[in-house]
């Protein structure tokens, strides 16, 4: 049956919510751009009438807000922005390649019972700070505190179960008979698995890497947990300026904030397609 | 199900590199080579991915074993174990012997202020029986979780489906939308606690938009019940977008059949959406709820940004008071009995929320 | 009495319509056959019939009266799909009562009505089973006896047996005849399987490309086929159809098709049929009724090309040159390939068809 057109309330309906979703992100970016009269301004100020960017370059640069007569920026997050960078991609290129690796593994050689996808889920059920405790003892006693190295496995860790059964559905979901064929024309199983296999999950590929990524970049408590003087991701910077604070720089911490969204909304936009199933762990498949 | 995360005694001495450094990639060597580990029958135990799962998996001998597989077809099969070899190493180190080290942690009275953890005193289920007996606050955080699971998921639910209705429905601009509405999802949680601190102030535009349609400001973030409110609102707009993605998705893999046959038989839109189109969604929306109540049980970030947990307790959920537990009080051989409590509790709710639709959800997955 | 006046429909960004100006009536009580391959708007026809798409353009008329405008609901009719579409998360009784209960009929009716459609269909045992744990026969009996339940005057049913196995079909085929026979239903049936359409229909409406090509009774259809396209549709294997110019050899008529000739038995072509190259005629002869022969008595002759043994019969193809026929001979038939092959034909059994594909008024008459 055709679908039918939207009713007029239905449409305001439709309108509020869009309203309530994107207002919040409408609010954090228009404090980006507030000058430092603006942040905390009662009654609240939506648009700014003078625009600027100095919150960025704040970022960047601890002494620029100082134009405004603003001080108590005392870090740059630059740091924090190659961090955050360092950290997620290493783990990311990491988590997503044993993944694929055990995932050709799981999908082809063996046959994981019922149960497997609830093992799965169990592992990403567990209260991070409880995972987070363990580590910090590990890592006093391996010196890898405060280290990205020790960052990275943590990430590494708690992604790589995602990353392995994302994959796997997407292997699951070619027929055997491809690789086969491959092999007929000379090549051998592993060769196969590279050259025919992984082209053809190409986007599932491209869509796990990305939520692997959002993880990664989003993660706040083990970078906070682990780190002390040396390592830095944006997440824990953010929390530092808010702390340090008392949460009066409102701008500059908006601007952060929006400088570490930013990637994910754009990235998040071309794996629309596969989310449901990355979010579900494979039990919805589109 | 439990079994899957007790430790398993052939696991612990296969640890090749404890140091946690990134382990030797095997999967670089010559395949053909004569792999120990594939003949081992201890290696053949390690098919699985994740936590501890070969319990659940393999619980028969290796199947080389039980049913001799020609030559040609077991020679795949010992390359195929060979490539999930190097995830369970990382699992392993990474993962698995942690989560050992804080269950056996769990059962001692260790504290890094006092002793190594070699010398704590093993204490057996104290510190269980201190939480559900004794810590008012762990069971009141217990309780404060599931109340706000049960809140914020029946408001997540109703708002998703009722989005997912809507998008069923043609209009202008739909492609757009669907991405719009999709938004929350991807920001980061601590960015989402950030920005919803700003959005509660007292002097901050939910008040102001209060004000405009006649109602009294409130200091929100000030008084209990209200800080309980906002993080909810907050919960609830970050992750509205998952039900509604899943349940559209759910919506359109429906039948078209069926939703004729009822037409035609007379029945309502309204009959038609809550008697044939809603039975075929309980596995969909059951996932929802299961994804969604694990991740209310890891909530962190967002309240840590938006309350602390307070004012006083009055929004510390689990995962906040075992953070405080560990990292404020360093208590941690406390907190590792809290944290698998928890685990213990979520995935005893997970099971129970999977049993009914755990048919129809395997017919679906094939 | 249901009436199909000119229905068209066409659907946005195809070129064809999928139905083209259909008529067709349907007299009470009768079982009519909408036979055709797939995707020739039989489904299409259907649901404009039950209300879910609307005609481009024609009308629906039950009575005399356009129901185009009547909801679905009070149209009067059952559709039984393919795919049974059986509400899966209820049991059978709910089943059942679902067209009754959505309109709320009173408990005591619902509770007749269901233990009546029970028996008829022999689900008394199976009524509180789920319908997710059902068979494909037994659920085809619950989308049957949820249709009939809402007792409609006109029983629409797509492909109804298709999606059953072999067996179950030829039992359902006879359940199908016997409740139609009980109830005096009028059914309009949709297959793609002529056997299905002979053997439960009174008549057949052949479609092709979303045309009506011929509407005829069951018993006539294969017997008389009225155009090229039924023949060629009908039989397993059809029609063996040869088009040419006919022309006279030494005092016998032949049609000749791409250089090969083909004699007809001896008699006289009708008068409306004219000789000669440029002159352009369909004329054909079922496999059934071609017959090995002698040489000397052949009225075409060829070459073994092919054997495929049926269990009853076989079916052989014999070529020459440009012209390939198929013969159902005996199944002791033994034939090397390549073996010259004589065939021979009743004149009875020769039809002829102008050059449009239409049936010629005059056959092939003795002479």
């Amino acid at each position: 049956m055709p679908a039918r057109p939207l009713q007029l309330w239905q449409g305001l309906l439709l309108a509020l919510m869009l309203a309530a979703t994107l207002f919040p992100v409408f609010w954090l970016t228009m404090t980006a751009v507030k000058p430092p009269i603006d942040w905390n301004a009662s009654p609240a100020v939506w648009i700014p009438k003078e625009p600027t960017l100095i919150n960025f370059q704040t970022l960047f640069d601890p002494d620029a807000i100082r134009a405004y007569g603003v001080g108590g920026v005392s870090q740059a997050a630059t740091k924090a922005v190659f961090g955050s960078l360092l950290a997620s991609i290493v783990s990311t290129a990491v988590s997503v390649g044993l993944g694929l690796i055990s995932a050709i593994g799981l999908s082809r050689y063996s046959t994981p019972g019922r149960a497997t996808p609830l093992v799965i889920l169990s592992g990403r059920m567990f209260p991070p700070a409880a995972i987070a405790v363990p580590f910090v003892i590990i890592f006093s006693l391996t010196n890898l505190m405060d280290t990205y190295t020790g960052l990275i496995a943590v990430y590494i860790a708690v992604t790589l179960p995602f990353s392995t059964w994302m994959l796997k559905s997407f292997v699951d979901e070619l027929p055997r008979e491809i690789e086969e064929a491959a092999m007929l024309d000379g090549k051998s199983r592993l060769r196969a698995h590279f050259t025919v296999t992984v082209p053809l999950i190409k986007g599932g590929l491209f869509a796990t890497t990305m939520l692997v990524f959002i993880l990664n970049w989003s993660e706040y408590m083990f970078a906070q947990v682990l780190s002390n003087t040396r390592l830095a991701t944006i997440p824990v910077q953010l929390v530092k300026y808010v702390t340090a604070t008392a949460g009066t720089l409102y701008g500059v911490q908006a601007a952060l904030a929006v400088a570490a969204m930013a990637p994910l909304i754009a990235g998040g936009f071309f794996i629309q397609s596969h989310l449901a199933r990355g979010l579900t762990f494979g039990a919805i498949k589109k | 199900m439990t079994s899957a995360l007790q430790p398993d005694a052939d696991l612990t001495p296969a640890d090749p590199a404890p140091d946690g450094r990134k382990p030797q990639n095997p999967a670089t060597e010559d395949p053909t080579a004569e792999d120990p580990t594939t003949e081992d029958p201890a290696g053949a135990s390690l098919t699985a991915q994740g936590p501890a799962s070969e319990a659940d998996l393999r619980p028969a001998a290796p199947p080389s074993v039980a049913s001799r597989p020609p030559k040609a077809q077991r020679k795949p099969r010992v390359q195929g174990r060979f490539f999930t070899v190097p995830g369970q190493i990382v699992s392993l180190v990474v993962l698995i012997m942690p989560l050992l080290v804080a269950l056996y942690m769990s059962f001692t009275d260790w504290s890094p202020t006092r002793s190594s953890l070699r010398d704590a005193a093993f204490t057996g289920l104290d510190n269980y029986k201190e939480l559900l007996v004794y810590d008012d606050r762990f069971v009141e955080a217990v309780l404060r979780t599931l109340f706000l699971a049960v809140t914020s998921l029946s408001l997540e639910f109703v708002l998703g489906l009722t989005l997912a209705v809507l998008f069923l429905r043609t209009f202008r601009g739909k492609r757009f939308l669907f991405s719009a509405f999709l938004t929350p999802m991807m920001v980061l949680p601590v960015v989402v606690g950030y920005t919803f601190w700003m959005l509660f102030q007292a002097n901050g535009p939910i008040n102001q938009i209060l004000h405009l349609i006649g109602l009294a400001g409130v200091e929100w973030l000030k008084s209990s019940n209200l800080a309980f409110a906002a993080v909810v609102v907050t919960e609830v707009w970050h992750w509205t977008p998952l039900f509604f993605l899943i349940l559209l998705s759910g919506l359109n893999s429906v039948p078209e059949n069926p939703v004729r046959a009822a037409v035609i038989l007379g029945a309502s839109p309204r009959q038609v959406f809550w008697k044939v189109v809603f039975p075929m969604l309980r596995p969909v929306v059951a996932v929802a709820f299961v994804v969604r109540a694990m991740e209310v049980v890891k909530i962190f970030d967002e309240v840590f940004l938006l309350t602390r947990g307070g004012p006083g307790s009055s929004t510390e959920t689990v995962s906040l008071y075992i953070y405080k537990l560990a990292f404020n009080d360093f208590q941690l051989a406390y907190g590792a009995a809290a944290a698998f409590l928890t685990l213990t509790g979520s995935l005893i709710m997970v099971h129970l929320l999977l049993t009914p639709v755990r048919d129809q959800l395997m017919e679906n997955g094939r | 009495m249901i009436e199909l006046v000119k229905l068209t429909k066409e659907y946005p960004g195809a070129g064809v319509p999928a139905v083209d100006d259909l008529s067709l009536r349907v007299e009470d009580g009768e079982t009519i056959a909408l036979l055709g391959p797939s995707g020739c708007g039989k489904s299409s026809t259907l649901n404009m019939i039950a209300g879910l798409e609307r005609p481009t353009s024609g009308d629906v008329r039950v009575d005399g009266r356009s129901i185009l405008d009547v909801a679905i609901e009070k149209r009067g009719v059952g559709l039984v799909f393919q795919d049974y579409a059986v509400f899966s998360s209820m049991t059978v009784r709910r089943n059942l009562a679902f067209g009754l209960e959505v309109r709320h009929a009173p408990k005591e009716r619902v509770r007749e009505a269901i233990a009546k459609t029970a028996k008829l269909l022999g689900l008394e045992a199976k009524l509180d089973v789920k319908a997710s744990r059902l068979g494909g026969s037994e659920l085809q009996r619950v989308a049957i006896g949820r249709t009939l339940v809402a007792e409609p005057s006109l029983l629409l049913l797509d492909e109804p047996l298709s999606n059953l196995e072999a067996e179950a079909r030829l039992a359902m085929r006879q359940e199908l005849r016997r409740l139609r026979q009980e109830l005096g239903l009028t059914i309009v049936y949709v297959t793609h399987d002529q056997v299905e359409a002979l053997s439960l229909a009174d008549r057949v409406a052949i479609m092709h490309c979303g045309r009506l090509i011929e509407t005829e009774k069951t018993s006539v259809v294969v017997e008389r086929p009225q155009t090229v396209l039924v023949a060629q549709f009908l039989g397993a294997p059809p029609m063996n159809v040869l088009s040419g110019f006919f022309h006279e050899i030494s005092g016998r008529l032949a049609l000749r098709q791409g250089g090969a000739d083909f004699f007809l038995p001896p008699g006289r072509l009708p008068a409306e049929v004219k000789l000669g190259g440029g002159r352009h005629y369909f004329c054909g002869a079922r496999p059934e009724d071609l017959h090995l022969t002698s040489p000397e008595k052949a009225l075409f002759s060829g070459a073994a090309a092919g054997l495929e043994r049926r269990g009853g019969d076989s079916v052989l193809d014999v070529v020459s040159g440009a012209v390939e026929l198929k013969v159902v001979v005996a199944p002791s038939t033994n034939l090397d390939l390549g073996s010259p092959v004589h065939l021979t034909v009743d004149r009875e059994q020769i039809h002829l068809f102008d050059s449009s594909g239409r049936r010629l008024p005059n056959q092939l008459t003795a002479a």
